[in-house]
């Protein structure tokens, strides 16, 4: 039998690692300045482009988008090859995913801190760089299959499973969740609108976790782990059940993130059933992944790779079993809105794909080069700093997020416990500070992992691809049984299992979001319901900008103690003009649905310039400059006229009179605030703001009262 | 001793998926019982939690629970409202007061001033009084606020109680003249 001799593509893969280390840093230490900005205000150094709202979206891109899907791609086109026995279909290609991803990470790192964002959490980027990512993501999945194609192995192995159901899940989700109309180079707006986007944008979120932090993960793990620990893997036929049962049951869990909200009720609860389910589909892959690390762990223990492996695992079984308990009504109702979900998140992004990316490094980073780690004891020192670190981050956001929960709800003598939103902000703020020094801790830990391997890689010097020789496909025996089965065809054949896949991961989606999109008539009307007016919308899209919505919710839950501190609980109705929704996932400050008429506008002035004038002791930075910057109205008409393709009822009347209607109401504010003793322009960007602002949640309130005076007849 | 154990090995054997990829073996273990457990109980307990909110429960418990939690707020209400409060017997209380004025800190001064001496919103310690100069009438703007204006109602956040000691406190800081008091506002009329 002749052997083929050819060599693996070594190099894209030493590319990507080395941008995962860089993109790491950054995204860690982006996350750092913002948890120092939670309870030190200056942090932002009185910038827009360095407020917390324009930064929250640039940290979690780069978290999870640069440095985990960079790590990804590297152990991708390391073990595909390497499990396929081929070079990768094209070198050419390879080469244009990865600078188009890195092209696509500078764009985001460009265009997020200057407030261009969809408002769609972990999908903030504007369209053209949306497109930009389904294009290099299509040109992946491509060299990809072409590359399973021209393999010379005739079986594909549970890790290319997971690369594959990965690789499809994405761009499903990317492309169903940016479907948008543009208004111009720089905006557009979703083409769902309140709790259908929310919906939407919930499945994708969910899902972004499912099948870029948990599927490439686990792949990469089935790999790994038995070529470090020279093991097999335990179970075959546990691997079959887990991966088919995870990507299949992952995609109806979306809905647990809207729980008491607007969402209609079934959907809330199939989300939790779903979510339960989860549990053992989870813990298939770490129970594996354990098991075949234990055979060996007595001759595997000093081995760097081992403990991050073996720590890594632990963080995956802890996430994994909070997520579903999270989901749960009961506790949801607690949880929902506060720090806990932010421990639950950095469990699982420093524990469990931190610390997978470093297993896989310090393993695969001197086998490609050729030599030996640097230092094993630095690799120990970042272990152990870093395990520090998530403790000191992890333990105190659960504690804080407990308490919030429950002094929110407090009810004594028939009234609220905690009236005052900052009191309550104020007492968790020491955890806040122990949240940025475990923060900090990891950062250091990482800075340490990754100066080894550079000092690893530069001893190394230059190494040339690895050469092997391999028994071409034609050549290969034929097992009789290779399509016994519907797996055993999947296993054999890289199109089926793409089929398959496809078919697993679109049920939920199918079942949960089309009957939303078909009838519109989930939600009850509201009859007073009217558009944004001009000068509203204006002042929207300036929340949007800003990111008010990564940490103000607009999602009046169905409590007492949410109507009593906010208002009337928020309905499905109100927000049906409402492209995209702002509904948000985290309450650093209090909700604002109900923020409409509350106060005067002079009050929203002063808060805006500086917030402590208003609320003492608030966290909030200043936003000063919207006082000073002119708002651009050149777009106003445009983006009316696509608000009105997507169903609002703007008329040709009202669209081509929008400038004339913006600054109508705006020099009513301005006049307002000059009685006050307030001079500003009449176009400054701060009037729309408040324009908006006094707009939130009227109109249902309006309905809830005419309903009322209705009944009293 | 030795065949014995040789023969309990065998048994206990596991056999290999007869591939390897780069080196990488399987073994054929049986799924673990207690991951069968783990798999069919959660969706036992998915089937039955499901059963219990859209069959037994209708479907539609957020709205239910919401208005059976309200039912029992609103019992407490109307007492309160036929009673009017007596302030001139507590004008001296100096717990209300001491009260009064840490509710007063935490929720009214960013815009009354902290001293009472107005801001966004009018002076408190002057004689002049846009909705009335009975205590019953500033209980009454900050129960339901002038929302045209911004001022929000209190009655559902701070509770009838709370409300009190504030008018009692607002009572205390009549006519201190505190720095930088916002000019008058309304009608002159001496808080009574």
């Amino acid at each position: 039998m002749s052997l083929e001799r050819f060599r693996y593509d070594d190099d894209i893969v030493k590319k990507f690692i080395i941008a995962t280390i860089i993109w790491g840093i950054v995204g860690m230490f982006v996350g750092v300045i913002i948890a120092i900005q939670l309870f030190f205000r200056p942090f932002n150094f009185d910038t827009p482009w360095l407020t917390f709202g324009r930064l929250r979206p640039l940290h979690t891109s780069a978290v999870i988008f640069a440095f985990c899907l960079n790590g990804v791609f590297a152990g991708i086109y390391h073990s595909s090859q390497r499990l396929l026995k081929t070079r990768m279909y094209s070198d050419f290609l390879s080469k244009v995913h990865f600078w188009g991803w890195q092209f696509i990470i500078v764009l985001a790192a460009i265009t997020l801190p200057l407030g261009l964002s969809t408002s769609k959490e972990y999908a903030e980027l504007e369209w053209p760089i949306a497109l930009l990512i389904a294009l290099v993501w299509v040109i992946f999945a491509f060299n990809y299959f072409m590359t399973i194609a021209v393999r010379r192995e005739k079986v594909l192995y549970v890790s290319i499973w997971f690369y594959i159901a990965t690789i499809i899940s994405i761009a499903l989700l990317h492309i169903v969740n940016h479907i948008s109309l543009p208004v111009s180079l720089f905006k557009s707006y979703s083409a769902y609108s309140g709790v259908r986007d929310a919906l939407v944008q919930w499945w994708y979120g969910h899902n972004a976790v499912a099948f870029v932090l948990t599927t490439p993960f686990l792949g990469l793990g089935y790999y790994y782990i038995p070529k470090l620990v020279n093991r097999p893997i335990y179970s075959y036929r546990l691997s079959i059940v887990h991966f088919w049962s995870l990507i299949f049951i992952y995609m109806w869990a979306g809905p647990h993130h809207l729980q008491y909200t607007a969402l209609p009720e079934w959907l809330q609860t199939v989300g939790v059933v779903f979510s339960v389910m989860l549990l053992a589909p989870s813990w298939g892959g770490a129970i594996n992944f354990i098991l075949t690390i234990k055979s060996a762990w007595k001759e595997m223990k000093d081995h760097p790779s081992t403990k991050f492996f073996f720590a890594s695992t632990i963080f995956y079984l802890i996430a994994t079993f909070e997520g579903p308990l999270l989901s749960f009504k009961d506790v949801n109702r607690v949880a929902h809105y506060t720090d806990w979900i932010i421990a639950h998140v950095h469990g699982g992004a420093l524990g469990w794909n931190g610390y997978l990316i470093f297993a896989m490094f310090y393993w695969l980073v001197p086998k490609i080069y050729k030599t030996d780690l640097y230092s094993n004891k630095l690799a120990n020192i970042h272990f152990w700093i870093s395990l520090v670190g998530i403790l000191v981050y992890i333990i105190p956001m659960w504690i804080a997020g407990i308490y919030l929960g429950i002094v929110r709800e407090s009810i004594t003598d028939g009234v609220l416990t905690y009236p005052n939103y900052m009191e309550m902000v104020k007492s968790i703020l020491p955890y806040h500070y122990l949240r940025a020094i475990g923060g900090s801790l990891y950062l250091v830990g990482f800075i340490i992992g990754s100066y080894m391997l550079y000092k690893t890689i530069k001893k190394a010097g230059k190494v040339p691809d690895t050469e092997v020789e391999a028994v071409p496909f034609s050549n290969i025996e034929h097992n009789k049984n290779a399509f016994g089965s519907l797996q055993k065809a999947a296993e054999n054949l890289g199109l089926v299992m793409g089929m398959l896949s496809l078919v697993a991961v679109s049920i939920g989606g199918i079942i949960q979001i089309l009957p939303l999109l078909i009838t519109h008539s989930t939600e009850e009307r509201i009859p007073t319901l009217k558009p944004y007016s001009p000068l509203e919308l204006e002042g929207r899209d300036i929340y949007i900008r800003e990111g008010c919505n990564n940490c103000h919710t607009q999602m009046v839950r169905t409590f007492k103690e949410e109507v009593m501190r906010y208002g009337p609980y928020s309905k499905a109705g109100e927000f049906e003009y409402d492209f995209p929704h702002l509904w948000g996932s985290k309450q650093t400050g209090p909700d604002l649905h109900r923020l409409g008429k509350k106060y005067g506008d002079l009050w929203h002035y002063n808060h805006m310039m500086d917030p402590t004038t208003m609320t003492p002791n608030s966290t909030m930075p200043k936003y000063d400059w919207l006082a000073k910057d002119l708002l651009d109205t050149s777009y106003t008409s445009d983006k009316m006229k696509v608000m009105a393709k997507l169903g609002v009822p703007y008329s040709m009347e009202e669209i081509e009179n929008a400038l004339e209607s913006l600054n109508k109401q705006a020099s009513k504010i301005k006049n307002g605030l000059s009685t006050q003793g307030v001079n500003i322009s009449s176009h400054s960007e701060i009037i729309a703001l408040i324009a908006y602002l006094q707009r939130l949640g009227i109109d249902g309130k309006e309905a809830e009262e005419a309903h009322k005076e209705g009944n009293k007849k | 001793m030795t065949t014995e154990n040789e023969d309990k090995n065998k048994k206990k054997e596991v056999k290999f998926i007869d591939h390897d990829f780069d080196g990488i073996k399987e073994l054929d273990n049986p799924i673990p019982l207690w991951f069968h457990c783990l798999f069919y109980g959660t969706i036992i307990l998915g089937a039955a939690y499901l059963l219990y909110y859209q069959i037994y429960k209708g479907g539609n418990t957020l709205k239910k629970d919401y208005l059976a939690s309200m039912e029992q707020n609103s019992g407490e209400s109307p007492k309160g409202e036929n009673v009017p409060f007596d302030y001139k017997n507590f004008l001296q209380d100096k717990d209300k007061i001491k009260s009064g004025k840490q509710i007063y800190a935490s929720n009214c001064g960013s815009c009354h001033g902290m001293s009472g001496q107005g801001g966004v919103g009018p002076n408190l310690t002057d004689d002049f009084w846009i909705a009335g100069d009975t205590y019953a009438d500033v209980q009454k703007i900050i129960e339901e606020g002038e929302p045209a204006k911004g001022m929000p109602g209190w009655k559902s956040i701070l509770g009838d109680k709370k409300i009190q000691d504030l008018v009692i406190y607002i009572a205390s800081i009549q006519g201190t003249n505190p720095p930088g008091a916002k000019k008058a506002e309304g009608k002159a009329g001496k808080l009574h």
